[in-house]
């Protein structure tokens, strides 16, 4: 029997055919599957390459009940260690990109891969500056506000 | 000069287009991650407090703060209030008795902030907040009830360090009456509940091998043994041993292996493999071991 394959279309319009068992582990993509048969689903605001991204973390994480398949069988601990390499390898930017993908695509283990991601880079900043330039962020602090947030950091929170 | 700053506005116009900022990022978003920086270190936090409104917003949160790790903090900071800078400056008696009232007052100021910041953290359900109350008055202040109650919800929240000793406390103390002075019970639970409790300690993977479970004796022991003698040895003095009728392996090898030779990757044994009676009769003994003090 062959697979069922779907058809997602990013922002670019570039279509993607995914085997269907891949695509539903968004829940948002079960539902519209369900939905609407047989019809290609457009994703408007991802853009090719971030559903590429996706695509090649839902392929990875497929668990394939028929048995064949290779993108299926890994480990835990295998898998845990190539999610760990896939958001390693992402740059800041796209690592936002793909965060918001996993959000809205909802796909809880690429939201928690890439939430655990930011939190270790924001953890591994040497102060707020090095935060804000990292991840884009506006200091929207006045001097007298950020001289009250370090009286109050002085002592734990 | 020039080019650098060329260079860097050029950077800036390539990924300008299509760049998210992080705290335009949905709130509960910014909650899972601030949280997770969070239980990282207290000094993470510290920082991303500073980076802007929203996340010194989403820092103060309920959930951020519950997850909050405290390994920074010793367990009892405010014993230890020093400034060597101004140690330094005094040469006259009267100065030495300005400076002594200056440390006096702001070592009062530090007591109470750090309090109010466990206050929060504990009324926030923070685990490592809850265990270090919970210890403080068991063993330190005498106040057994409430330490009990404490180092249960922090073990109920799967804080390991408190499942350990309120486990162990339980065994000690299981199936006796409530008495002033010794170990006395929390909502009734029993010594049975103590096995309990220790056996998910082991089964959850938290400690699989008694070379970890030494490590943690270790690390809890250190910091409780110092302010806890007395109520340690009223634990001892309240165990009375279970009779398990096991085949003794467990006991034979406990015992051979804790004098000299550490436990190590060719002499371990896997602790669901062992007898947990013996075990913890074994870990009883050693916890609250107090004869080196």
């Amino acid at each position: 029997m062959s697979k069922k394959m779907i058809v997602l279309k990013s922002s670019e319009g570039v279509s993607f055919v995914v085997e269907e068992a891949v695509a539903r582990q968004s829940k948002i993509i079960s539902f519209l599957v369900e939905e609407f048969p047989d019809r290609e689903l457009p994703l408007t605001n991802m853009t090719s390459e971030i559903l590429r991204k996706t695509i090649e973390y839902c392929k990875k994480h497929v668990v394939e009940d028929d048995g064949g398949g290779d993108s299926s069988s890994s480990s835990s601990g295998d898998l845990k260690e190539w999610d760990v390499k896939f958001v390693a390898e992402i740059d800041q930017p796209r690592l936002m990109d793909l965060l918001m993908a996993a959000n809205y695509l909802d796909i809880p283990s690429l939201l928690d891969v890439t939430c655990q991601k930011v939190a270790d880079t924001i953890a591994a900043c040497n102060d707020e500056k090095e935060i804000r330039a990292t991840f884009n962020i506006e200091n929207d602090f006045t001097e007298e506000e950020v001289e009250a947030i370090r009286m109050e950091n002085q002592y734990p929170i | 000069m020039r080019s650098s700053s060329l260079h860097a506005s050029c950077l800036f116009k390539n990924s300008n287009k299509r760049r998210v900022s992080l705290d335009s990022l949905p709130d509960d978003l910014l909650v899972e991650i601030s949280s997770r920086t969070a239980a990282s270190s207290l000094s993470a936090v510290r920082n991303l407090r500073l980076v802007s409104k929203t996340f010194k917003r989403t820092c103060d949160e309920k959930y951020v703060i519950s997850r909050l790790s405290l390994h920074e903090l010793t367990l009892l900071t405010w014993y230890h209030y020093q400034d060597p800078e101004l140690e330094r400056k005094v040469r006259t008696e009267h100065e030495r008795k300005v400076l002594n009232k200056k440390k006096e007052l702001e070592r009062k100021v530090r007591t109470e902030r750090l309090s109010n910041f466990y206050k929060r953290c504990r009324r926030n359900g923070n685990p490592e907040a809850l265990y270090r109350k919970g210890i403080i008055n068991y063993f330190r202040r005498n106040q057994k009830h409430k330490g009990l109650k404490l180092l249960s919800q922090a073990a109920k929240k799967g804080n390991k360090e408190a499942t350990y000793v309120y486990g162990l406390i339980l065994i000690c103390g299981g199936g006796r009456d409530i008495y002033e002075e010794g170990p006395v019970l929390h909502g009734g639970e029993t010594k049975q509940e103590g096995f309990k409790i220790l056996s998910s300690l082991i089964k959850s993977l938290m400690s699989k091998t008694l070379e970890e479970l030494v490590d943690m004796r270790e690390k809890i022991g250190g910091s409780i043994r110092w302010l806890g003698t007395p109520v340690m040895k009223e634990l001892k003095r309240a165990y009375a041993p279970d009779k398990c009728g096991c085949d003794g392996r467990t006991s034979d090898f406990l015992a051979y292996n804790c004098a000299w030779h550490r436990y190590g990757e060719d002499n371990d044994m896997n602790t669901s493999s062992a007898c947990e009676i013996c075990l913890w009769d074994h870990e009883v003994k050693c916890f609250f071991d107090t004869s080196n003090e």
